[in-house]
Formats: C-alpha cells, sequence, structure tokens
C-alpha cells in the first residue's frame, strides 16, 4: 500500500489503541502485544487492495490482528508461557473489575473477538458475522457461550 | 456484571502514549527502510545488469570469446538472490545473514539451477557436493567453473560482490554461462586462482570430542556420541538448544539414532544423524525443524568436505502420524502403553486424574484418563486406543493439536484443507444435531464432530484404532445438510 507517512500516522493512531487491547486480550503480555501490533501495521504497509471505506478497514484490521494473534498462540514455544509472563493490569478503585478482567482473559479464543466486537464497539451480531465471515447463526452461539461461560466464571452476577 | 464493567475492562487493556510512540517509530523506521531499499535495490540491479551487458560486449574475456570456437552460448544475465526489501531489512537488523558468503550463493544458485528454474537444460554435476573452481577478476568479481551433466563443457557462474552499508558487501550470482572446456582452460589461464585466505583449512575429519573450526562462518562441529557430551555444552549454548527444543511444532515418535553431529552456525546449534537426518533431542526424538537456507548450505558445504552423504530433507522426511496428538513438546500416540503416557503427562507437569465412565461407551475401557480439562485417553489392555480432544474450557490452557495441526475450535475448512475430502460424513440427532466426519488414516480413525447446525467449528476430535469403532452412541443418524 502506498500511502503517505502523514496519512499513515493518522490511519495508526486511529486503529492502534482497538488493536492493542484485541491483541493484549489474547496474548496476555506487552511485549508480545507489541509485536503483534507492529506485524499487523506492517502488514496493512504491504497490502495492495484499497478499503472500500471506513468499515471496511476497520474490519481488515480486527480480522488481521485476531488472525496474528491466533498464529502466534500457535507457535508452540508460546506453548510454555508461565502465567508469570502475564501483564495483569489490576484495577485499583473497583475490585470487582478485576473480575470481570480477568473472566475475558480466560474466554476461549474463538469467543473473545465476539465478545469485543458486541460489547466494546457495540455491534450487531449481524455485522460481526459480516466482518468475521461467519454465519449468523454461529455469532449467537458464540454470544451465548461466552455468557455462559462469563456467567460461570463471575458467579452468576449478569 | 454490566456492560460498563466489561468495556471498563476492555478499556484498561489500551496501551499508554508511550508504548503508542514506541511503536510508531519502530513503524516509521520500517517504512524509511523500505523506501531506501527500494531505490537502492533497483539501482543495484540496473547496475549489475548493466555490468553484466558490459563484460560480455567489452570482454574483459572478449579475446577468449572472440578466438575461441566453443563460444556457444551467450552468457545469460540475472541476479541471484533476488532480496526483497523485508529481506533487505532483516539482513540489516541482524535477522538474517544475507549473502555475505560466496559459498552460499554459488551453492543456492547450483541447486536452483539443477532444478531447471533458469531454463537451463543441463545441469551441474552433485558427487558429495558440486565440483567447481573459483578464479577472480578483482576482489569483487569471480568466476567459479562448474563441472555440469554434459561431457566436454561447464558451467561459468559469474559473481559479483556488491558493497552493502557497512558490511563487507553481499555475493550475487549475475549470470552464467556454457562453455566447452578447451575455451574454460583458456578462461581460466588469463585469470588468477581464488583462495579464502580468512577459512582455517580443515584437514583431517574430526575425532571424537573433537571441536574443529570451520569456515568463515564460524562453524563449530562436534562428534558426539555420549549424552554428556551434550550436557558439557556451556550455559548459553544449552538455552540456545532448549530454545530449539521449545521451537518445534511437532515431533515425531522416531527413535533413531542419537544424533552424531552437532553443528553450530551463527550461535544456533543444529543435530544431525549419521545419514545428516536433523534434528534430534537429547531422547533420541527427531524433531521437524526448519533450518534456513543459509544454514543449511553451510550445513551441506561441512557434510561434502568430511564425504557425508546428506539426505535433503525432503527425503528424509517421516510420514505423518496420525496416530499422535501433539501439547507443545510432548507427543502421545495409540498403541503407547499407559506406563509411558503417564511418564509423559508426569514429565510435561499436566495434571490428570483417572476417570469414572459416565456414559456406557466408557464403561468399556480398563482405564481413562482426563488431563487438563481438554484431553482424555483411553486404555485397553494397558496401551492406548482412543485420544479425544474437546474444545477448550479455558484460554490459559495449552494448545493440543493432531499431528496435521488440527486443533478443537479450528474450522471445517481447515479440516478439509490439511486432510483433504476424502472423509464419510453423518449427521445425528442428539441433544442437538451434530456431524461427525471420519478420516481413515493409515492405521487408526481421525474423527471430528462439529455441533450445530450451521456451525463450522470442531468441537471434538478423536484418534483412535479400527478396533475401537464405534466409539460413541451416536444416536439416530439423520439426512446429511
Amino acid at each position: 500500500m502506498s500511502c503517505s507517512e502523514k496519512d499513515f500516522v493518522s490511519t495508526y493512531n486511529q486503529y492502534v489503541d482497538m488493536i492493542y487491547r484485541l491483541c493484549f486480550s489474547f496474548l496476555k503480555n506487552k511485549e508480545d502485544t507489541e509485536d503483534a501490533v507492529q506485524s499487523v501495521f506492517v502488514k496493512y504497509l504491504k497490502i495492495e487492495k484499497k478499503f472500500e471505506n471506513h468499515h471496511h478497514e476497520k474490519a481488515w484490521f480486527i480480522v488481521t490482528s485476531s488472525n496474528i494473534c491466533k498464529d502466534m498462540l500457535r507457535q508452540s514455544w508460546r506453548r510454555n508461557i508461565s502465567v508469570e509472563t502475564y501483564d495483569f493490569i489490576p484495577d485499583t478503585e473497583d475490585p470487582t473489575g478485576n473480575e470481570v478482567y480477568m473472566a475475558i482473559w480466560d474466554l476461549p479464543y474463538k469467543y473473545k473477538t465476539v465478545v469485543y466486537l458486541y460489547y466494546y464497539e457495540g455491534y450487531k451480531t449481524h455485522e460481526i458475522a459480516e466482518i468475521l465471515h461467519k454465519p449468523s447463526s454461529t455469532i449467537r452461539n458464540h454470544l451465548t457461550e461466552a455468557r455462559r461461560h462469563l456467567k460461570k466464571i463471575l458467579g452468576g452476577n449478569s | 456484571m454490566s456492560n460498563d464493567k466489561i468495556i471498563a475492562a476492555w478499556n484498561r487493556m489500551n496501551p499508554d502514549s508511550s508504548t503508542k510512540e514506541k511503536i510508531l517509530q519502530q513503524l516509521q523506521e520500517t517504512m524509511k527502510t523500505n523506501r531506501k531499499s527500494s531505490f537502492t535495490r533497483k539501482f543495484r540491479r540496473f547496475a549489475v545488469g548493466f555490468a553484466a551487458a558490459v563484460i560480455l560486449l567489452l570482454g574483459s574475456f572478449g579475446t577468449v570469446y572472440a578466438a575461441s570456437p566453443a563460444f556457444r552460448e551467450y552468457v545469460h544475465s540475472l541476479l541471484f538472490p533476488l532480496y526483497t526489501s523485508d529481506e533487505i531489512v532483516s539482513i540489516e537488523n541482524g535477522h538474517m545473514t544475507g549473502s555475505f558468503d560466496k559459498t552460499d550463493v554459488l551453492l543456492s544458485f547450483l541447486d536452483k539451477f539443477n532444478k531447471k528454474e533458469f531454463g537451463n537444460s543441463i545441469t551441474a554435476i552433485k558427487e558429495n557436493g558440486y565440483h567447481y573452481s573459483l578464479f577472480m577478476q578483482n576482489e569483487n568479481r569471480l568466476m567459479a567453473f562448474v563441472n555440469c551433466s554434459t561431457e566436454g563443457y561447464c558451467i561459468v557462474v559469474y559473481m559479483e560482490r556488491i558493497a552493502y552499508e557497512s558490511t563487507e558487501g553481499i555475493w550475487q550470482v549475475t549470470g552464467y554461462q556454457i562453455l566447452e572446456n578447451a575455451a574454460a582452460e583458456n578462461m581460466k589461464s588469463q585469470l588468477e586462482p581464488y583462495s579464502d585466505t580468512t577459512a582455517e583449512e580443515i584437514t583431517s575429519f574430526p575425532q571424537e570430542d573433537t571441536a574443529i573450526k570451520g569456515t568463515e562462518n564460524a562453524v563449530i562441529m562436534y562428534n558426539v556420541n555420549e549424552k554428556e557430551n551434550i550436557v558439557s555444552l556451556d550455559e548459553d549454548d544449552g538455552k540456545v538448544v532448549s530454545n530449539i527444543l521449545n521451537a518445534c511444532d511437532r515431533h515425531d515418535d522416531i527413535k533413531g539414532d542419537l544424533f552424531q553431529y552437532v553443528i553450530k552456525i551463527n550461535d544456533i546449534s543444529y543435530m544431525f544423524d549419521s545419514n545428516g537426518n536433523g534434528m534430534m533431542d537429547s531422547a533420541g526424538k527427531h524433531l521437524g525443524i526448519t533450518i534456513s537456507e543459509n544454514d543449511m548450505i553451510v550445513i551441506r558445504t561441512l557434510f561434502e568436505l568430511y564425504n557425508i552423504s546428506l539426505k535433503e530433507s525432503g527425503e528424509t522426511e517421516p510420514p505423518l502420524n496420525d496416530c499422535s496428538i501433539a501439547i507443545g513438546n510432548l507427543s502421545l500416540s495409540l498403541s503407547e502403553s499407559r506406563q509411558d503416557i503417564l511418564a509423559n503427562l508426569d514429565a510435561a507437569g499436566l495434571d490428570y486424574s483417572e476417570g469414572k465412565p459416565d456414559y456406557p461407551n466408557e464403561a468399556k475401557y480398563d482405564f481413562f484418563y482426563t488431563a487438563a480439562g481438554y484431553l482424555q485417553i483411553y486404555f485397553l489392555d494397558d496401551n492406548c486406543v482412543r485420544i479425544r480432544l474437546i474444545d477448550l474450557e479455558s484460554a490459559s490452557s495449552w494448545n493440543a493439536q493432531t499431528a496435521r495441526g488440527l486443533q478443537p475450535g479450528d474450522t471445517y475448512s481447515q479440516m478439509t484443507e490439511l486432510y483433504g475430502d476424502d472423509f464419510e460424513a453423518h449427521a445425528y440427532a442428539g441433544k442437538e444435531i451434530y456431524t461427525i466426519y471420519r478420516y481413515s488414516a493409515g492405521d487408526c480413525i481421525c474423527e471430528f464432530g462439529i455441533f450445530g447446525e450451521n456451525s463450522e467449528d470442531i468441537y471434538n476430535i478423536d484418534i483412535y484404532l479400527p478396533s475401537q469403532s464405534p466409539i460413541y452412541e451416536y444416536g439416530e443418524e439423520i439426512p446429511l445438510r
């Protein structure tokens, strides 16, 4: 992708928080998250296609971030990562927030992106289905399972 | 739990401004390097191409060409290897060695030449390595005269060293020519033989426990027969070996010879048995690691020097063992004994407990164990007859996968990509509709279960011996959709 540095910085500032959040929820430590974020933007620099609109571009970033994180997690050397390398960020004001934080961390990978897009970004299920190229019913199932999972971890406070 | 709490939790994962700034700076550096490399590469390509044409036209060897009745083919100009901008960045940052060694470049070129990638009709002879002699035009221009398959002819490879940043320069092949031997001898007589004064001479085959210095790549070769010799590696080497072992994506349960050769290249140790099969860990397990092309060239060169036949990795690649699953560095296989499997689980630090049959289909086994919450292993007559993986309940679990790399949570598409379309499919109406895809994979059956009518995600993976079929009371079979 040929874009000026100014355009790139603008794009970077627009999406870096979203990408970082998503990657951090997968990878759980800052160093790996920084690597993943960098990989996402390097891919962005290399792609040839133009995006139809802002939504298309954002969807691309979401899917790419998720895929890069899953690829990183699949490498077997990562399987032995100790929990001591996790960068847990405690909420000093609301301790109950820590439970929710950990519950999100512990969500299975396939539910994380769906939960993020639904609760944080406010997408509807059919919009999420379009972004992730999955059937709407699958997204609804994932959300149902994710809620069940979160409920189980958080002890029924829903 | 309110939506606000979820949003607040995600917000705590935001990067701070210094982190964002740091990542942006790195990306901006990458952008600058890409632009510079693109220009440099284009210029270099033009310069070298032009130089190759000049050689032909002005004839630094023009006298030879004009006088030789054996000038049969023009110099074919090309540029090998070609570097992408990312590779130049990697070389610059030290993550790749690039082609700072002419031998690397030459041997890589000859490999590609022999694969007919340049449209050539003959091949370079390779018996215990390529047979060639190097001559120099100047310190930055060499010619390699290579024995070829056509009697009476040889391949002349033109090489040039391009200045690059603060390095000694990167070698590239700029052209090749097929020449009659008589013409080649004429040419050689006008050139200086090339000798690499920086390499230490290797005059003898290494004795046991002897460390030798290799080429300018600082290759160190150990002949190792006992595990104790590996233990005696210093702490840094030990860490490197450990990192290599941890980097394995899969390993096969092949009990071959213990490795005999440990070759250290650029601070990474590679281990081979006497057949050149690499790599082995200290327990004698074969690990399917991909070695970088440059490192492979060095390894090949060393083996050729010592007349050790080195099989190409494609020839020695062991067949996939579909009867096993991998969890990190751990591999569990059907037909392994209960004692061995439990010992492996212990060694890997995986918690397990003996299961109590909840379902009729589980009662037929002598033992079954549940490990790490998502792995179930079934035994009959003390041998493993079935392994089951179910969808991960916690993201912090290890990612178990089949020998081909499929794991619960993967999709139908990934399954067909790895296993093909030659499956048996059955749909059943249980608590909800589910579909089973069953592959016959050599000595075992691989079965993948997808729940729900519209889901594509694999929930359940079973690997089992055919004698165990059927492994479930599947319920009422219904037509496939």
